[in-house]
């Protein structure tokens, strides 16, 4: 695939829009028109509300006293359409909607979904997110009733390409979508776009975006200790629970204008709220126990919705071996109020499509609140003082007032706050010689102290993250040039900074262990005196629809652009004042569907992240030379003098992460018993991410000589002044800086093939292939660095050109689905066919490798190549290069199976039984130089949904 | 005519004391683990005879029990059929006319002394389950179960894997003895279709439990999984009189457990036999690893016929297991083998009089094992193994005709052949156990809605054996071996009583059942016991406490 190959396709497109049928817009569309059914007893349900989802302009209605609805002005296609009403499980179809004309097709909701004729298991996938062109994974709540998930982690393995996981909090889960990871070596500090604030797909929770920009909970590159934390890197998806989610789209290809701070796509979160019927949902397996509960009622004759959702999990991480738990307590509170319209509708459902008419203002208010704790006890008689926790609190209330105003304009207001309290503590045991130490927290001289032997190190992190965010939208349908058209322009602003006590420990015994006499100790830092981050964005964003007319197998076809600009600015300090870096993002999706079954489609688009403020504030370096180390058997005579140095490494011209992004695909869907084909191929390239820049630099060390060195005095010796002699240690300050480019390309597939209806047996199949190229852009100094600082006899040390780490992996997934409807019964099982993975270096190992030397003057001298093999630099290829992994390095093929069950049962409750890897596959050994895979072991549970009563309002009701 | 079926009655009746159903026989399927006692609940049998994860080609070796009660308030009437006698899916749409679901929520505890050496000193545990069948659509039907349950163990034996006692030899303990906690899940199903005439029927299900220990100092980490599937495929001919089926199952799965020991404390007995094994010492990295794959095979055939009323069902299979055990992760070919075959043949017989208002039923069963372990390092068996099982036992319900009275009874007997010779220690075991047995129990109408039953069963065991001397053997031998070939070789006694409460409340019964069970050693055993031999000792008492909730439809048809 080149990188022509995206705007080929939308050359194409444009093309054959030029000169397709000129067809005035307001005359395409068909009209979809049938019969609510109640899926039980067949019945008509008046009152439910059927739309079509996605749909620009929407297209909604509501059924009638018979059952009938009635769908205008329809766009060509595979559409979705939805069907709700309160006190029955949405319904959702597919279906290929004609040019122009009538389409027939009834709909059926039910009170227990299992028994609808057709359940949803997996991610929809030909569907649009909402208001977006490009290629998305639609995964709504009849999807998510049906994957066992704790977080919203779990159901994006609904996504092609994702490997399965388990249901439960087992570590920090963050994503990055369409990138995979470029290393194995986890202490590698570039391994896995998901884990590199510089890379993002940000996660936006009803409407407002999460942040984990001001999350400081990191010892920065320096630090020894591991934390469990999310710092550095995406979201931890942990905190929300899957059970809050009503709908997750997550869009893989090129976003509108209006989702910024980002470069590998975005997630959007709805989670439950409206009217619904209160449901409790217990989980159980060996690890994982897991309760919610939830429920809405409409208040005030229908004008309010309240509703409430509660969920509490734990994951024991390890049980039978030690007692680590994560613990997750998350609730959420919403609340809806509409004014100047009818009543809420008995629809119910998502607050976002409660009624057929929207009313003149509706205001959205949202309270979540969550805790996640993850323990580490002591175990006394295998591991003494090892001890970690850490514990996040966190709270959000947002608003959004969305006010119709005249004509059909629309006004969308957001605004939220959101803050956390995260703490993290790690202590072990540690066990060193006697080392010179110093506490000093300024630069200069003094005399410091000795360290050594057995003794428990620890560390705390206290931060408080905050975010402010505000943003305002209108939308605007329009019909223009023969296009109807949905106009939306908007600003946002966000501020986020941390008022945290920081990270502090005990200066006597810090948290390091290989203090060489020239890193230096880390200090304490406050966050509260960490400077704000202050961003702003404006982007205007036209979404184009144009129908075709006429009929027959390439007839009534469309035309769908999104065309959109977006401008993001980083201010500098906290306020909105002077701008730092901007970045101008034009963005485009183009669809052509020369037949409602077949749609071509392309995109590109310049996105951008924010740096973080881990990376815009480092942490100062502190370095402590050694000037005495006069170390006596009696502690009293014991002399030690060091001079600390402090260096600053905040870089003022650190910038944003700029992404380039190209898809094109194809997409079939025959109208033959939902049957579809879906294929994307996409590349992206993100410039000017953020990485570590190392830069060289020299302390000069004084030596002193002693004025009595005599043993047995019970004093220590004096130094004699002036220094005896000074020579130089060489340093490296590692400062951020916008030196990473990540290259990501691949090929994402989807088919769904007909059920086979006497078995009642279908087969869906989603797969993709990603290579990743993660670039430094600067230089390696490599493991001989560390001797040379020390040891002054050694004039001059190598280094190189930093590597290049690739990664590819292939997943293919396979899902058998058997449902039973007369049962109220599905069977899924899933079984994921790893391919090809495999990590390779890209970099010279050889002796003539090296691009170079530094003094101890911390000055960079590079070395020709022609030049490297010459006998005055020989000792520069004394040292092989090591760490890195010429060959490709990966794991043999292998497959593993999931399964899970789900069972109605009376009082219309619903048990699921789930296995992770049911016939606890190990995973192949090693072959030749791949590596062995290892699954997980293999994990079962039930899961059992009963409702609780019937919603308040017009449950049920005719 | 009254005169006949009385006579036939009471043969019947007589043979049922002296015969045994395959449904009395097999218990409900995962009831093959040393914690089977408290784990699985006494529902009746032939409910689950249509299982995919009933036992291949294995005949665990239980602790003796009393008789099971026919549990009058619970439990639905035998049925006769493909599918509940020779538990053929394909069976399903002529046998199930009606719906039935229900669930039960139960605890147990068993604790005593009279154990055998790999048995826990005690054992609790909470089981949920639900059950259920029903017609599907026009010539379908579908049955299915799900359990789940949390045990715990207190000092749970030194051995590593979940079933310590079935047919094969080769298991692996260790030399700690910590507490456990094992949660087990199973579900598992079947449907059946008529198509052109012939029943089809496919089942499949899986069992897994999740095995660890709880405030380890020496962790124990263990798993296993067993899958099922099952297909099968039946035809009725003169108008249903005659039935005749077939059906072919698969058993797989593996059994993988992990010790991390303390480096020179811990050590590794993987028991081949009689001979005492190398002892291996566990360090705490990589510790010791062992794994089983399972391959299991069973091929069934079933005539049936309905005649005078009685309806007689005769199935024969033939079975084969096959374990390849693995001593690490990375190791491939396996160390070990064991490879069983068997027959298992049976017959059963219902006969309904509803004019005297009894139910009878009977039958015979006669499994076989010829089983060989084998040793990567030696040419040739090191262990042979041959078990063979006759069963007998019947059952007879009888109801006032005014429904207020029902009395239940069951009698039954096994006679067990079990040898073991052992090539490498060169020892040979034989060991001959009559199992007979009795329950009655009692049901009563006290009000319009609410019903009481009691019942009390016996069980006992007579044996003949001859097995090795264990002044001849090694420590290993003495610890593990000998105690436990000592209290199969002990006479012994069971009894246990029950009580069941049912109160039919909005559609739906509902029940509560309590249950106590004890087995012990004659006073001879006992004896020797006291004078320091390996011989059984002291009691083992099985509480439980259950309840739950049955909605059952009528037939549609």
């Amino acid at each position: 695939m080149t990188e022509r190959l995206p705007l080929a396709a939308l050359s194409v497109a444009l093309g054959a829009a030029l000169v397709a049928s000129p067809a005035r817009a307001q005359q395409g569309g068909a009209t979809v028109t049938g019969i609510v059914r109640d899926a039980a007893t067949h019945a008509p349900v008046p009152g439910a509300l059927v739309l079509v989802e996605g749909a620009t302009p929407a297209a909604r209605a509501a059924s009638d006293s018979a059952g009938v609805y009635r769908l205008t002005r329809v766009p060509p296609g595979p559409q979705t359409i939805r069907v709700q009403r309160i006190g029955y499980a949405p319904g959702r179809v597919t279906v290929v909607v004609p040019g122009a004309g009538v389409l027939a097709r009834d709909l059926e909701v039910a009170v227990a979904p299992l028994r609808m004729q057709r359940v949803t298991v997996t991610a929809d996938p030909v569907g649009r997110a909402r208001g977006e062109l490009g290629t998305a994974s639609v995964i709504d709540r009849d999807a998510i009733v049906n994957q066992t998930a704790s977080s919203v982690a779990g159901l994006l393995e609904l996504v092609p390409g994702t490997p399965l996981a388990p249901p439960g909090l087992d570590g920090v889960q963050q994503t990055s979508l369409r990138s995979v990871p470029t290393s194995q070596d986890f202490t590698d500090p570039n391994p896995s776009a998901s884990r590199l604030a510089a890379f993002g797909t940000p996660i936006i929770l009803d409407g407002v975006p999460i942040s984990n920009n001001a999350n400081l909970q990191s010892l920065g590159p320096r630090g020894e200790f591991l934390l469990n934390t999310s710092a550095g890197g995406g979201v931890d998806l942990r905190r929300l629970p899957a059970s809050t989610v009503e709908r997750l789209e997550v869009v893989r290809g090129i976003p509108s204008a209006r989702y910024g701070d980002l470069t590998q796509g975005v997630i959007v979160v709805d989670t439950r709220a409206g009217a619904v019927r209160p449901l409790a949902t217990a989980r159980f397996d060996a690890r994982t126990g897991e309760a919610n509960a939830l429920g809405g009622w409409t208040l005030f004759g229908g004008r309010q919705v309240l509703s409430g959702n509660v969920d509490v999990a734990r994951t024991r991480l390890a049980p039978g071996l030690r007692e680590d738990a994560v613990t997750r307590v998350a609730f959420q509170v919403a609340h809806r109020a509409t004014l100047g319209a009818a009543a809420h509708s008995a629809a119910g459902g998502s607050v976002d499509d409660t009624a057929a008419t929207p009313p003149r203002l509706v205001l959205d208010t949202r309270l979540d609140a969550y805790s996640l704790r993850q323990d580490s006890p002591e175990r006394p008689t295998v591991d003494p003082g090892r001890v970690s926790w850490t514990r996040d609190y966190g709270g959000r209330l947002s608003e959004r007032a969305r006010l119709r105003l005249f004509g059909r304009t629309q006004l969308t207001v957001n605004g939220a706050l959101d803050r956390a309290t995260q703490d993290a503590f790690s202590q072990v045991q540690a066990v060193r010689g006697a080392l010179p130490f110093t506490d000093l927290l300024t630069e200069g001289r003094a005399i410091g102290h000795y360290i050594g032997g057995p003794y428990l190190a620890a560390v705390r992190l206290q931060g408080a993250p905050w975010l402010a965010y505000g943003r305002a939208e209108s939308e605007t349908p329009l019909a223009r040039f023969g296009f109807d058209q949905t106009l939306r322009a908007g600003a946002e602003l966000r501020r986020e900074w941390n008022d945290g006590p920081g990270y502090q420990f005990d200066v006597e015994f810090p948290p390091q262990t290989t203090f060489n006499g020239v890193q230096g100790f880390d200090r304490p830092r406050r966050y509260d005196a960490v400077p704000p981050l202050a961003a702003s964005a404006f982007y205007v964003d036209d979404r184009l629809v144009r129908p075709f007319g006429g009929t027959g197998l390439f007839g009534g076809g469309s035309l769908e652009m999104q065309a959109g600009l977006r401008a993001d600015l980083l201010h500098r300090g906290g306020s909105f004042g002077g701008v730092r870096d901007a970045v101008l993002q034009p963005r485009l999706n183009v669809q052509l569907a020369p037949a409602p079954w077949v749609r071509l489609r392309g995109g590109w688009g310049r996105t951008a992240k924010l740096p973080s403020l881990a990376d815009l504030y480092p942490a100062p370096q502190y370095f402590d030379v050694v000037n005495v180390n006069w170390y006596t058997p009696n502690p009293a005579e014991r002399l030690a003098v060091l001079t600390t140095s402090r260096r600053d490494p905040t870089n003022p011209d650190l910038g944003f992460s700029v992404a380039t992004k190209q898809e094109a695909g194809i997409e079939l869907t025959p109208g033959w018993r939902d049957a579809v084909l879906a294929v994307t191929v996409y590349r992206d390239r993100t410039a000017g991410a953020i990485g570590i820049h190392p830069v060289p630099g020299f302390l000069p060390r004084e030596h002193y000589q002693l004025s009595d060195s005599t043993l047995g005095t019970g004093v220590p010796p004096t130094i004699i002044e002036p220094a005896s002699s000074v020579d130089t240690v060489p340093y490296l300050l590692q400062q951020p800086a916008n030196n990473l480019a990540l290259r990501n390309h691949g090929l994402e597939a989807t088919l769904v093939l007909p059920e086979l209806s006497r078995v009642r047996t279908r087969l869906e199949v989603q797969g993709a292939m990603t290579w990743s190229r993660l670039e430094q852009h600067d230089l390696d100094f490599g493991r001989s660095f560390t001797a040379f600082q020390v040891d002054e006899r050694i004039p001059r040390a190598p280094y190189w050109d930093a590597v290049t780490r690739t990664g590819q992996r292939g997943i293919i997934t396979y899902r058998v689905i058997h449902h039973q409807p007369e049962l109220g019964l599905v069977v899924t099982a899933t079984i994921q066919q790893n391919l090809r993975e495999t990590h390779h270096d890209a970099g010279s190992t050889d002796s003539l490798a090296y691009a170079g030397y530094i003094t101890r003057a911390g000055v960079l001298v590079p070395v020709p190549a022609e030049q490297r093999a010459n006998p005055e630099y020989a000792d520069l290829r004394r040292e092989p290069r090591a760490g890195i992994f010429l060959q490709d390095v990966g794991p043999p093929n292998d497959w593993m199976m999931s399964l899970q069950v789900s069972k109605t049962i009376p009082l219309d409750g619903r048990l699921s039984f789930y296995a992770f890897n049911v016939l606890d596959r190990l995973g192949k050994f090693p072959t030749g130089l791949n590596q062995g895979r290892q699954y997980l072991p293999m994990r079962v549970g039930l899961e059992l949904s009963m409702p609780l009563g019937r919603a308040a309002g017009k449950e049920g009701g005719a | 005519m009254t005169r006949v079926a009385t006579t036939v009655a009471a043969v019947a009746l007589l043979a049922s004391l002296a015969a045994a159903s395959r449904a009395a026989a097999q218990n409900e399927p995962g009831a093959t683990t040393a914690t089977d006692r408290v784990a699985n609940e006494t529902q009746a049998a032939w409910m689950f005879a249509w299982s995919p994860l009933r036992p291949i080609a294995d005949q665990p070796r239980h602790l003796l029990r009393a008789a099971p009660l026919l549990d009058l308030l619970i439990a639905p009437a035998p049925r006769a059929g493909l599918l509940w006698n020779a538990g053929l899916a394909a069976g399903l749409p002529d046998d199930v006319a009606d719906s039935r679901t229900e669930f039960r929520a139960s605890g147990a505890a068993d604790e005593g002394e009279y154990r055998r050496p790999l048995d826990p000193d005690g054992v609790a545990a909470q089981r949920l389950s639900g059950l259920g069948w029903r017609p599907l659509g026009s010539g379908g039907a579908a049955i299915g179960s799900a359990r789940v349950s949390s045990e715990t163990l207190d000092r749970a034996s030194n051995a590593d894997v979940l079933e310590p006692y079935g047919s094969s030899p080769l298991v692996a303990t260790d030399t700690t003895n910590p507490a456990m906690r094992r949660t087990r899940a199973a579900i598992e199903g079947a449907l059946g279709w008529r198509v052109l005439g012939f029943g089809v029927g496919l089942g499949a299900g899986v069992e897994a439990v999740d095995n660890d220990t709880r405030a380890p100092r020496v962790p124990r980490l263990g798993r296993a999984t067993s899958p099922g599937a099952s297909a099968s495929a039946s035809r009725t001919l003169f108008g249903g009189r005659v039935r005749l089926g077939a059906e072919a199952r698969w058993l797989g799965g593996n059994e993988t457990v992990t010790v991390i020991g303390q480096t020179g404390l811990t050590i590794a007995n993987q028991l081949e036999g009689y001979a005492d094994p190398d002892p291996r010492l566990v360090g705490n990295s990589p510790g010791y690893f062992r794994r089983a794959d399972r391959d299991a095979r069973a091929y069934t055939g079933v005539v049936g016929f309905t005649a005078l009323g009685v309806a007689v069902d005769g199935w024969a299979s033939r079975e084969r297991t096959r374990l390849d055990y693995f001593g690490a992760r990375q190791e491939n070919p396996p160390t070990d083998h064991w490879a069983a075959d068997g027959w298992d043949a049976g017959a059963a017989a219902r006969w309904a009089l509803p004019a005297h208002r009894l139910l009878v039923v009977a039958g015979v069963r006669r499994a076989s094992l010829d089983g060989t372990a084998m040793r990567s390092d030696l040419t040739g068996f090191i262990v042979r193994a041959r078990d063979h099982t006759l069963e007998l036992s019947g059952q007879a319900r009888w109801w006032s005709s005014d429904s207020t009275w029902g009395v239940g009874l069951v009698a039954q007997t096994a006679q067990e052949d079990r040898a073991r010779r052992d090539y490498v220690a060169e020892a040979y075991s034989s060991i001959t156990s009559w199992l007979p047995g009795a329950s009655l129990e009692v049901a009563r109408r006290i009000l319009p809605a609410t019903s009481v039953s009691v019942g009390a069963g016996l069980g006992r065991q007579y044996t003949s054996s001859q097995v090795p001397n264990p002044a001849n053997m090694g420590p290993v031998y003495g610890a593990l071996v000998a105690p436990e070939l000592a209290l199969y070789a002990a006479n012994a006694s069971a009894r246990s009583v029950g009580v069941t409460l049912r109160q039919e409340a909005r559609g739906a019964s509902w029940f509560v059942r309590g249950a106590w069970e004890s087995a012990s050693p004659d006073a001879a055993a006992a004896g020797a016991a006291a004078a320091g031999a390996y011989a059984p000792r002291g009691t083992r008492s099985l509480w439980s406490l259950g309840g739950g909730v049955i909605m059952a439809v009528g037939p549609r048809r």
